[in-house]
C-alpha cells in the first residue's frame, strides 16, 4: 500500500495537480484499477463517466465489446487478447508517463445506455480519447475521441502498438512475445527426424510420396484455398435459411467450398487414374467391365455436380449435365 | 503401305493438323472484333498502342529516347527507359515487313491481330514441350487444349494488346528449349533458350517466372542425385548468355545481379560450378578420404556463398524482394504497405469458380498427367512437376497468374488424356483369366491359385498381361472423353465470347425489348475532349484512366496506369476525397484544367469512380494519414453509404459532388436512384462552386468538369457564387461580406 501511495504521489507530483480534488480521486481510482488488472480498467457506465470527463488529462483508449457468451462476438474473442497485450505492455512503462495513459475496456453487458448514448451497433469497437485539459490536451482543441480503423489496422498487436504510440505519452513498448511453442515444434520435429531417420528415408526418397503431397497441393490450390485465407472467408456463411456452405457469386467462396471442391477433383482425378491403372489390370473381363461402367459413370455424374455447382456461382451459365 | 508412305502421311496429317489448331486458335479470339470492332481493349494495351505509333513513324531511334511530357503531368516519363519493348518492337518489325512487301496494313489492324496470331504460335511451342514429355500425339492434343483454353484466351482476344499477348508463347518456347538443352547437354539449344529467354525479358515482367524455374529445375536434379553433364553444359549456357543478353533491355539493367529475384539463378550456377568440379576431381581420384574432404568443402562453399548473399542483402548490396513479388508470399504484405498494388483487380485471390471457368475439365485431369510424370519421372517430367506445383499456388494468390498455370495444365491434361486413350484404343486383348483355366487344363473352373507356370509364360509372349477385354468398355471411355471434350469446346466458346471478348472501351447491353446496344460513352467523351479542348490541357482523372485519356483523347493526365509514383496518385486520391474549397488549390498547383469522372449509377457499370473511391481514400491516407480519414467516409454503422445518411466528409467530397452533381434533374422529385449501390439518392443534389459541368456522355458513365479560373475580382468561388446568387434576396448581408472583404 505504501508504494502504491507513492506511485500516486509521483504521477500527481509530474501532473502538476491543477485539478479539482475529485479529478485527482479518479484519475488514483484509475491507476489503482489499471494496476490490479493487468493495465486494462474494466469500466461500468459510471466510471466510464468518469474516464471520459471533460476535464480529463489524460489519454484513454477504450475498448467497447461484448464479451458476454449469448452475444456470440466473435471478433471481440478474437480482438481482446491482442488488447490486453498491448495494455499489458504498456504497464511496464516509468510509473510518471504510465499514469498519463490508460487502456480500459467496457462490456455491453454492463452498460447497454452507453453503447445506445454512442450509437454503437457493432463491436468490438477501439477509440482514442485525448486529453481534455492539461498540457496534453491536443493543439486543434479537438478532444472528440477518434475510432481506431480495424479496415485498415486489422486486429494485430504489431500493427496496433505502432498505430497507437502516436496517441500515448511516449511510444508502447511492445515487443512480439517469441514464439516458444514454433520453437518447441521445429526442434521436436528435427529431433524426431534424427531418431527416425532410418525409417523415414525411404519414405522421404520415394517418389509416390512426393507424388501424394505435391498432387494433393495442387489439387488444394486450384480449389481456391488461398483466396480463403488471405481475404479470411467464414467457413460457412449465414443466411436467412441457416447456414449456407456455397457462398453466392462467381468471385467469392467460403472455407468449406476449398473441401468439397478439392473432394470432388480428387475423386474425379482418381477415377481417371483408376481407368489408366487399375482397371487394365483386372484379369477377369466381367469384374473388368463393371469396373469401366462404374467408373464412367462416377466421372459423369461428378462432373454434373459440378457444373451445377458451378451454375450456382454463375448464374448465367447455360451448361447442365443429368442435374 | 510401305513403311515410308506411313511416315509421310503422319507427317503430312500433323501439318495440317497444327495449321487447323492455329485456325481454331486465332478463330475463337475473333469475337472482340465480329462483336464489336477492330479495336484497342481496356488500359494498358491503350499505351502500348500509342508507343507502337510512335515507333512506326518515327523509328526506333527516336522510340528509345522518348520522354514523353504528358503523362505524369508535371514530371513527364522517359518512356524507353521504363517499359518492356518487346510487345512494340514486334509489331513494328511485322509492320515494317508488311509494308515492305507491299502489303498496307494500318498498324491498327497490326496490334489488334497481334495476340491471336501469337496463339497460333503458342499451340505450335505447346506442342513442341508436349512431345519431348510423351509423343506426338500427346503434343497435338496439348496444342487444341492451349489453344482454346478460356484461361489463355483470357488475356489474348483480338484487342488485347498487352505484353502477355507475346509473353506467352516466348514462356513455352523458352521452357521447350530448356528441356532440348537438357536432354541433349547441348550449348546450341541452351544458347536459343538464353536467346528467347532475352527476347520474353524484353517483352514481359514475367519473364522472372523463367528466371526462377529453371534454376529450381536444376536444382531439384542436383537433389536427386541427377547431376549430369548435360544438366551443366545446359544451365551455364543459358544462364551466362541470358543473364547478359537480358541485362541489355534498359529497364531491366544490373537487376540480374542485384536483386534477390535473380539471386537463385546466380546461386544454382556457382552451386553446378561446385558440384562440377568435384564430379571432375573424384574420377581423377580415387581416394576415399579426399573424396569426402571435397565433398566437405564443395558443402561449405555452398553455405559460404549462401551466407554472402544474405549479408548482402541485408548490407543492402542485393535489394530484397519487390513488392510486387515478395507479395505473392507473404500474402498480406501488399494489403498492408501497397495499396496501390492490391487495389488493381487483377491481383486479387481466386476463387475456385475462376479456376473451373479458365480451365474447366482441364482442372481435375492436369493431376493425373503429374501422376503420370512421377511414373516416369525422367528430368523433364521432373520440370512438369515443379511448374504444375509452383503455378498453381501462384494462380491461387492472384487471379492474373492464371495466365502462367495455363499451359502447364494443358501439357498435364494432354498427357493424361492422350495416356488414356492409348490405353483404351490400343486393340490388343490379354488373356483371360475366366477362360484360361477351363481351356487349358481340367483343373478345376476356379483355380487360379495354381497356374502351370511354363504354359502362362508362352501366354504372356502373345498377349500382354494387362489390358482390356472387349469393344463395348473400350467405346465406353472413349465415347465418354469424347463426350467431356464436346463440352470443354462448348464451355471455352461460350466464355470466350460472354467473358472474355469486351473490349471495355465499348460496352454491350441489352434493351428491355432483348435488343443489344452499344454503350460507345467512353470514346464519346474522349473524343469531345480531344475536339473542344486546347491541346495542353491537363486532364485529372483516376489512374485507370490515364492511358486511354492519353492514347484517345491526346491531352496529358496527372497520373496513369503505368504507377510508378504514389505520391502524385495519392495526390490525386487527396484531391478527390476533398472538399471543394481544398481540392481548389490543389488542382490549380498542377494545372489542371478538366476533371474527369465515371459514373454507372444510371445504367449499372459497376467498374465506376464510386466503387474505386475507397481506395483512393485508402492510397491518399496512406500518404496523409492526418488529412484523409478512412473512417470519415463510413458511416457509424460502418457502412459506405451515398443517400442521405452519407457522411458529410462524404457528401461533401469532390469525387461525390462530381459524380452526383445534378444527376437528380434526370428523374422526378424524390426519385433519384443509385442503380449500382441500390440507394436512394437525397432530394436535393450536390452544388458545384468551383467546377462547371463541361461534357456528360450519353448514358452519364463519363462526366468532365473544367476547372474554373480565378475569380477576376480575387474573391474565393463559393463567395462569389453566393453574391451572384443571392445579390437580388439578401443584399444587405452579402454587402457586408464585400465589406469585410475589403
Amino acid at each position: 500500500m505504501k508504494v502504491f501511495a507513492g506511485i500516486v504521489a509521483a504521477a500527481l507530483g509530474t501532473l502538476q495537480v491543477l485539478a479539482s480534488a475529485s479529478t485527482s480521486a479518479i484519475h488514483s481510482r484509475l491507476v489503482d484499477l489499471a494496476a490490479k488488472n493487468g493495465g486494462v480498467v474494466p469500466l461500468d457506465a459510471e466510471l466510464f463517466e468518469q474516464i471520459t470527463e471533460k476535464d480529463r488529462e489524460w489519454t484513454t483508449v477504450l475498448q467497447f465489446t461484448a464479451m458476454a457468451p449469448n452475444m456470440k462476438c466473435t471478433p471481440c474473442r478474437e480482438f481482446a487478447p491482442h488488447f490486453a497485450t498491448i495494455a499489458k505492455a504498456w504497464s511496464k512503462v516509468t510509473p510518471e508517463q504510465r499514469d498519463q495513459h490508460f487502456f480500459a475496456t467496457l462490456d455491453f453487458a454492463d452498460a447497454v445506455e452507453v453503447f445506445r448514448r454512442l450509437q454503437l451497433v457493432s463491436a468490438p469497437a477501439l477509440f482514442l480519447y485525448p486529453a481534455g485539459k492539461g498540457p496534453r490536451r491536443p493543439a486543434n482543441g479537438k478532444i472528440e475521441p477518434t475510432a481506431y480503423d480495424f479496415n485498415s489496422h486489422g486486429f494485430e498487436a504489431d500493427i496496433m502498438a505502432e498505430v497507437l504510440s502516436a496517441f500515448t505519452p511516449v511510444p508502447i513498448p511492445y515487443k512480439p512475445p517469441f514464439n516458444w511453442a514454433f520453437l518447441g515444434t521445429v526442434i521436436m520435429g528435427i529431433v524426431t527426424l534424427l531418431v527416425s531417420a532410418r525409417f523415414i528415408l525411404p519414405i522421404l526418397s520415394s517418389r509416390w510420396t512426393w507424388a501424394a503431397v505435391i498432387i494433393a497441393a495442387s489439387v488444394v490450390f486450384t480449389s481456391g484455398i488461398m483466396f480463403v485465407r488471405i481475404r479470411g472467408s467464414p467457413w460457412v456463411g449465414r443466411t436467412k435459411q441457416g447456414a449456407s456452405w456455397l457462398a453466392g457469386g462467381y468471385q467469392n467462396q467460403y472455407g468449406m467450398e476449398v473441401q468439397v471442391i478439392a473432394g470432388v477433383y480428387g475423386t474425379l482425378a482418381f477415377s481417371y487414374v483408376a481407368l489408366i491403372f487399375l482397371v487394365p489390370r483386372i484379369l477377369s473381363p466381367t469384374k473388368q467391365r463393371i469396373a469401366v461402367y462404374i467408373w464412367c459413370c462416377v466421372i459423369l455424374l461428378l462432373f454434373s455436380v459440378l457444373l451445377s455447382l458451378f451454375s450456382v456461382k454463375n448464374t448465367a451459365y447455360p451448361f447442365r449435365l443429368l442435374l | 503401305m510401305a513403311p515410308e508412305t506411313v511416315k509421310n502421311t503422319a507427317s503430312f496429317i500433323k501439318i495440317v493438323a497444327l495449321s487447323v489448331i492455329a485456325g481454331a486458335a486465332i478463330a475463337s479470339r475473333l469475337f472482340a472484333v465480329i462483336n464489336f470492332e477492330s479495336i484497342i481493349h481496356e488500359f494498358d494495351p491503350w499505351f502500348n498502342y500509342r508507343a507502337t505509333r510512335v515507333l512506326a513513324s518515327k523509328g526506333f531511334y527516336e522510340f528509345w529516347n522518348w520522354f514523353d511530357p504528358t503523362a505524369w503531368y508535371p514530371l513527364g516519363r522517359v518512356v524507353g527507359g521504363t517499359i518492356f519493348p518487346g510487345l512494340m518492337a514486334t509489331s513494328g518489325v511485322i509492320f515494317n515487313f508488311l509494308r515492305a512487301i507491299h502489303l498496307p496494313v494500318d498498324i491498327r489492324n497490326v496490334c489488334v491481330m497481334l495476340a491471336p496470331a501469337f496463339s497460333g504460335l503458342t499451340a505450335w511451342s505447346t506442342y513442341m514441350f508436349t512431345r519431348e514429355m510423351k509423343d506426338e500425339s500427346a503434343g497435338l492434343l496439348a496444342a487444341i487444349l492451349i489453344g482454346i483454353a478460356p484461361g489463355y484466351i483470357s488475356r489474348s482476344v483480338a484487342g488485347s494488346y498487352d505484353n502477355e499477348a507475346i509473353a506467352i508463347f516466348l514462356l513455352m518456347f523458352t521452357f521447350y528449349l530448356w528441356i532440348k538443352a537438357l536432354k541433349q547437354g547441348s550449348a546450341f539449344f541452351g544458347t536459343m533458350a538464353a536467346i528467347f529467354y532475352f527476347y520474353m525479358v524484353a517483352a514481359w515482367g514475367g519473364y522472372v517466372f523463367i528466371t526462377n524455374m529453371i534454376p529450381l529445375h536444376a536444382l531439384v536434379l542436383v537433389l536427386m542425385g541427377r547431376y549430369s553433364s548435360r544438366l551443366y553444359v545446359g544451365y551455364s549456357s543459358w544462364y551466362a548468355v541470358g543473364t547478359l543478353a537480358s541485362m541489355q533491355v534498359p529497364f531491366v539493367g544490373f537487376q540480374p545481379v542485384t536483386t534477390s529475384e535473380h539471386m537463385a539463378a546466380l546461386g544454382v550456377f556457382g552451386l553446378l560450378q561446385l558440384v562440377a568440379f568435384t564430379e571432375l576431381v573424384r574420377s581423377h581420384v580415387s581416394s576415399k578420404q579426399f573424396q569426402t574432404l571435397l565433398r566437405t568443402a564443395a558443402v561449405t562453399i555452398g553455405l559460404l556463398g549462401f551466407v554472402a548473399v544474405v549479408v548482402l542483402t541485408m548490407k543492402g548490396w542485393i535489394a530484397p524482394w519487390t513488392g510486387r513479388f515478395y507479395s505473392l508470399w507473404d500474402t498480406g504484405y501488399a494489403k498492408k504497405h501497397i495499396p496501390i498494388i492490391a487495389s488493381v483487380s487483377e491481383h486479387q485471390p481466386t476463387a475456385w469458380p475462376a479456376f473451373f471457368a479458365d480451365l474447366h475439365i482441364l482442372i481435375f485431369i492436369f493431376p493425373v498427367g503429374v501422376l503420370l510424370c512421377f511414373q516416369k519421372l525422367r528430368d523433364e517430367h521432373v520440370f512438369v512437376i515443379i511448374y504444375a506445383i509452383m503455378a498453381s499456388y501462384f494462380a491461387g494468390v492472384m487471379v492474373r497468374l492464371m495466365l502462367t498455370l495455363t499451359p502447364v495444365v494443358c501439357v498435364a491434361a494432354a498427357i493424361a488424356i492422350s495416356t488414356l486413350l492409348d490405353t483404351y484404343i490400343d486393340p490388343q486383348e490379354p488373356e483371360s483369366t475366366e477362360v484360361a483355366p477351363t481351356t487349358t487344363s481340367e483343373a478345376t473352373g476356379s483355380s487360379t491359385a495354381a497356374p502351370k507356370e511354363p504354359k502362362t509364360k508362352s501366354k504372356e509372349s502373345k498377349a500382354p498381361k494387362t489390358g482390356l477385354f472387349g469393344l463395348d468398355t473400350r467405346l465406353a471411355v472413349i465415347f465418354n472423353t469424347f463426350f467431356l471434350m464436346l463440352i470443354f469446346v462448348l464451355h471455352c466458346t461460350w466464355t470466350t465470347s460472354h467473358a472474355y471478348s469486351s473490349p471495355s472501351v465499348v460496352l454491350a447491353s441489352r434493351a428491355a425489348d432483348g435488343s443489344s446496344a452499344v454503350i460507345d460513352d467512353f470514346r464519346e467523351a474522349y473524343y469531345w475532349l480531344r475536339q473542344n479542348t486546347p491541346k495542353d490541357a491537363v486532364v485529372m482523372s483516376w489512374w485507370d484512366y490515364g492511358y486511354q485519356i492519353a492514347g484517345m483523347a491526346d491531352r496529358p493526365t496527372l497520373v496513369d496506369n503505368n504507377t510508378w509514383n504514389n505520391t502524385h496518385i495519392a495526390t490525386v486520391g487527396k484531391a478527390f476525397a476533398s472538399s471543394e474549397e481544398n481540392a481548389y488549390p490543389l488542382l490549380k498547383k498542377h494545372d489542371v484544367s478538366y476533371v474527369l469522372v465515371l459514373l454507372g449509377s444510371l445504367i449499372q457499370y459497376s467498374g465506376d469512380d464510386l466503387n474505386k473511391f475507397l481506395w483512393m481514400i485508402r492510397i491518399a491516407s496512406g500518404v496523409w494519414p492526418d488529412e484523409v480519414k478512412e473512417t470519415d467516409f463510413f458511416t457509424p454503422r460502418g457502412e459506405f453509404r451515398v443517400d442521405e445518411h452519407a457522411t458529410k466528409t462524404m457528401s461533401e467530397s469532390l469525387m461525390y459532388k462530381m459524380s452526383y452533381y445534378r444527376f437528380q434533374e434526370l428523374f422526378g422529385p424524390g426519385q433519384a436512384q443509385d442503380r449500382v449501390r441500390n440507394q436512394k439518392l437525397p432530394t436535393v443534389g450536390p452544388t458545384l462552386d468551383y467546377f462547371d459541368e463541361a461534357f456528360t456522355s450519353e448514358n452519364w458513365i463519363v462526366r468532365i468538369y473544367e476547372v474554373k479560373p480565378d475569380d477576376e475580382l480575387g474573391r474565393d468561388h463559393k463567395t462569389a457564387n453566393a453574391y451572384s446568387a443571392g445579390k437580388k434576396r439578401k443584399k444587405g448581408r452579402v454587402a457586408r461580406r464585400r465589406f469585410a472583404l475589403e
